[in-house]
């Protein structure tokens, strides 16, 4: 029986300090944990003070030593880590952090009738995990510090203790400070003006996604309208869960000798309350970051406002009028050669003529005049300043649909048109069989027609398959017309997305310090009978894994085979725009905390400040 | 006594030795050896006169709709004005009608009128069907669609016209239909072609001898004048071919040659797999 010895890589230098003395190294041990050395000290001053449980000397080495001896009857094997800092708030685990509330989005996906059998499948003991001692140890690892401490609370005369001045006079002087009338005014304040802007934000958010007419699906000004609102009733309770925590640092944790039951530390590891933490600042420091970049676009805009008009009046004239008007001319004239119907090509080009020159005159016109686009231009670029980038492009994206409202119009025209002649050709085709689609049954049956169906139905039949070419060939302009509106609009899309959502505190973690953000342990062997304990930080991919997430969906819905399927049989793309981004929405909860809620839980700390 | 033996699939039958011969079967290949030639005449073949009245029942038809093409002709290439033939047609279609009201009230007023006025409303539509499609691709479409017209004929005395085969003359007829310049000689073929192709079917039996003897005389007079000669003799070389020696040919075979793989492979052989 292998018995593993956890070590920290700190004691190697007072082991260096102390080489001249006998030495014995003390651990501590709890209930299904393995060993833990708390600290080296040298003998003579054990044979003053004996030790209890859980504390133990596990191991003793003499002067002019080179290894340390154990005892004889196992194998001793260990573990060299380096102590995680809690104050900094690093600490070992063996999932990585979660960084996002997944499971909000990936719930929907689950199948009420696949479900128990995965149920089954999991209380199976082969696919359950065995590593509670390894938790257990993990968990005593990232409390070391606070065992430490009280270790040397217990046992004064093994050490010997520096007096800090300065962080006395630290804690003297916030245990004044908080006593002081001034702040009791200050925090009533803001507690009543933060209560006042969550219910602002709950009514606002609650608006915006009223059952009946959605706007957040419509527009994308509303939803990150609806966004920042969410966010701001988050804010407070995200806060209140960090601030809950936050004596962990402060206090050692009592031990009580009667239940040596590890498991309890760790409802008070930074564990539960950490994601909250990372994702607070993340969205504070993105919205920080969303005005600055608003600012120094929009005073970039509004300074060449002249120019940037003048440009985009003329390509947008060009692309919303020129163009659809002189293709849908060349389309009643046999384009690329195919031969069309003539009357029927020349009416459809009058009828989408008349609507494209209608809607220049009424919106498209007015809306990219070069004075028009000037005022436009510089409002959205002070809003921007004020607001954030994100709201500036939002606006941006909305204006862009309301410009290509007529071209959306065409597409759905001529894909209806063109859905309706694909059904009743395959209706006729089968009466052209001589069968009929048996609604009740849901197959072909026979039928017995009448001389005049037959005769009307097959002139019907010939008649709609001559006209085909020509619908469809209008069909697929407008389709793809509308493509390629779809494709600016999503790219500026996900610009407010990325704007929105980028994991940059996580990386900035990352970077600063790996141990901040573990993503689960490795261990490389050092020697024989010793091992390397490491934290693993999350992986730059997983930090992305929404983004990702969200493209593929985007792929899915716009450029799948199931894509062009709709679009062979004439079906619209319908998008709800909320699901799709739905998972990007994960670093919320799914509805805003009510206000009656949020003031129950607030008042404790409005009493515990008076 | 052991049972005889029956042909089973996939049941082991444990009673019979692998070398076993059922009498039976004995019996009945020595009933089949005749006159040392290998199958004996089956007598239950049908008549050489039975056959030659479905095949030339088959042949009035089938020259029936060839005036769909004689009519065409007229039209689009002798530019002969079709409003006189189509009245004439009318009203010996509804004289013929009003005859025979009893038994095929199929075709009441009400459908007739609903049909002429359909055709009526739809012809400056189909006249526009297909004015940019080439010719050539027009006449390769109706050849292909008449091939399959003539394999969805059905040869069954009893049978009612079928759907599918109603629906591809329709076809034919508005394709060709599309080519013409008029209005008028749109409708006028249309009414004339449904009328003698699908109506008079049904009135009147085809293979009756003075109706027989007009059609035959229509079509290969029509067929002498516009091809010549040389195309009519091979035209009534084929006819006579399939119409006197075929049937002769077909009951012979019946007769000597159907007879022995299929007398011995139905009685020996289970016709449909026997799962248990």
């Amino acid at each position: 029986m292998v018995v593993y010895i956890f070590w920290p890589k700190h004691l190697k230098s007072k082991e260096l300090h102390l080489n001249d003395d006998n030495m014995c190294a003390i651990s501590i041990c709890l209930q299904s944990t393995d060993h833990i050395v708390l600290d080296i000290v040298p003998r003579r001053l054990l044979e003053k003070e004996a030790l209890s449980a859980p504390y133990s000397i596990i191991g003793t080495k003499n002067s002019g030593e080179a290894n340390w001896k154990f005892g004889e009857a196992n194998d001793y094997c260990t573990i060299e880590f380096y102590v995680p800092n809690l104050k900094v708030l690093q600490f070992f685990s063996l999932e990585p952090i979660p960084l996002t509330q997944l499971g909000n989005a990936a719930n929907t996906t689950v199948k009420k009738a696949d479900y128990k059998n995965f149920e089954k499948l999991c209380n199976h003991p082969r696919y359950q995990s065995h590593d509670d001692r390894l938790r257990r140890n993990l968990s005593l690892l990232n409390l070391f510090d606070s065992h430490h401490e009280s270790f040397v609370k217990r046992y004064h005369s093994l050490h010997i203790k520096s007096v800090n001045v300065s962080a006395r006079l630290g804690t003297m002087m916030r245990k004044k400070c908080r006593s002081s009338s001034l702040r009791n005014i200050v925090s009533t304040f803001t507690v009543h003006l933060v209560v006042n802007m969550v219910k602002v934000a709950y009514s606002v958010s609650s608006f915006l996604n009223w059952r009946y007419t959605q706007l957040v699906n419509i527009s994308v000004l509303a939803q990150q309208i609806d966004l920042r609102a969410q966010q701001i009733c988050y804010f407070p309770v995200q806060y209140l869960l960090i601030n809950e925590h936050h004596s962990i640092g402060k206090t050692p944790p009592k031990i009580e000798f009667s239940s040596e039951d590890s498991s309890q530390w760790k409802e008070e590891l930074p564990c539960k309350y950490y994601p909250d933490y990372i994702r607070f600042y993340n969205t504070v420091w993105l919205i920080l970051n969303d005005i600055s970049f608003g600012m120094i676009v929009g005073s970039l805009v509004y300074d060449h406002a002249d120019q940037i008009s003048m440009h985009l009046h003329r390509a947008i004239g060009f692309s919303l009028y020129h163009f659809p008007k002189a293709i849908t001319i060349s389309l009643s004239n046999n384009p690329l050669g195919i031969k069309l119907n003539h009357e029927l090509a020349k009416f459809f080009s009058e009828l989408f003529l008349w609507v494209i020159e209608f809607s220049n005159v009424l919106f498209v016109g007015p809306m990219i005049e070069i004075n028009n686009l000037k005022c436009f231009l510089r409002v959205v670029s002070q809003l921007g300043c004020v607001f954030g980038g994100t709201f500036a492009l939002s606006i941006i994206v909305d204006y862009f649909a309301i410009l290509t409202f007529h071209i959306y119009t065409f597409h759905r025209i001529s894909s209806k048109l063109y859905h309706w002649q694909l059904v009743i050709l395959l209706s006729l085709f089968h009466l052209f069989r001589g069968k009929k689609n048996n609604i009740l049954r849901n197959r072909i049956d026979h039928n017995y027609f009448k001389l005049d169906q037959l005769l009307l139905g097959t002139i019907f039949f010939i008649i709609l398959v001559f006209l085909l070419p020509t619908v469809l060939m209008f069909y697929l302009f407008f389709t793809t017309l509308r493509m390629v509106t779809i494709d600016v609009e999503i790219f500026l899309e996900s610009i407010i997305a990325l704007l929105n959502h980028f994991p940059l505190f996580a990386l900035l973690l990352r970077l600063k310090d790996p141990k901040r953000i573990p993503g689960g342990i490795t261990m490389n062997e050092l020697g024989p009978g010793r091992l390397d304990l490491k934290s693993k930080p999350i992986k730059i991919s997983e930090m992305f894994k929404p983004f990702v997430l969200l493209m593929e969906q985007m792929k899915d819905i716009y450029f799948s085979s199931k894509t062009s399927r709709q679009i062979f049989l004439g079906l619209p793309f319908v998008t709800h725009r909320r699901k799709l981004y739905q998972i990007l929405y994960s670093s919320l909860p799914s509805t805003p905390i009510d206000i009656r809620t949020f003031r129950n839980k607030l008042s404790p700390h409005i009493k515990k400040k008076d | 006594m052991v049972k005889p033996w029956k042909r089973l699939l996939w049941i082991k039958q444990e009673d019979y030795p692998d070398n076993y011969t059922d009498p039976a079967f004995i019996d009945l290949i020595t009933r089949l050896r005749y006159k040392g030639k290998s199958a004996k005449p089956s007598n239950n073949s049908s008549s050489v006169h039975q056959i030659r009245s479905d095949l030339f029942r088959f042949y009035n038809k089938l020259l029936n709709t060839v005036f769909v093409y004689i009519i065409f002709v007229f039209i689009y290439n002798y530019r002969v004005n079709p409003v006189s033939f189509a009245i004439f047609v009318t009203i010996l279609v509804s004289w013929l009608l009003s005859r025979s009201n009893a038994k095929h009230y199929a075709f009441g007023v009400k459908s007739s009128l609903v049909i002429t006025f359909a055709m009526l409303t739809l012809s400056p539509i189909l006249k526009s069907l297909s004015k940019t499609t080439a010719s050539d691709s027009i006449w390769t479409l109706s050849f292909w669609l008449s091939i399959a017209y003539v394999g969805s004929l059905s040869s069954n005395v009893n049978a009612q016209t079928s759907n599918l085969s109603t629906n591809l003359l329709l076809a034919i007829v508005i394709l060709l239909a599309s080519r013409f310049q008029s209005t008028a000689h749109v409708f006028c073929f249309l009414l004339i072609c449904v009328q003698l192709n699908v109506i008079l079917p049904n009135l009147i039996n085809l293979s009756n001898k003075y109706i027989s003897f007009t059609i035959n005389l229509s079509v290969y007079g029509f067929l002498t004048c516009t091809l010549g000669w040389s195309y009519t003799f091979l035209a009534l070389a084929m006819s006579f071919f399939y119409l006197f020696v075929l049937p002769q040919w077909f009951v012979y075979w019946q007769t000597y040659y159907r007879g022995y793989e299929s007398s011995l492979s139905r009685v020996w052989e289970a016709q449909k797999p026997i799962l248990d």
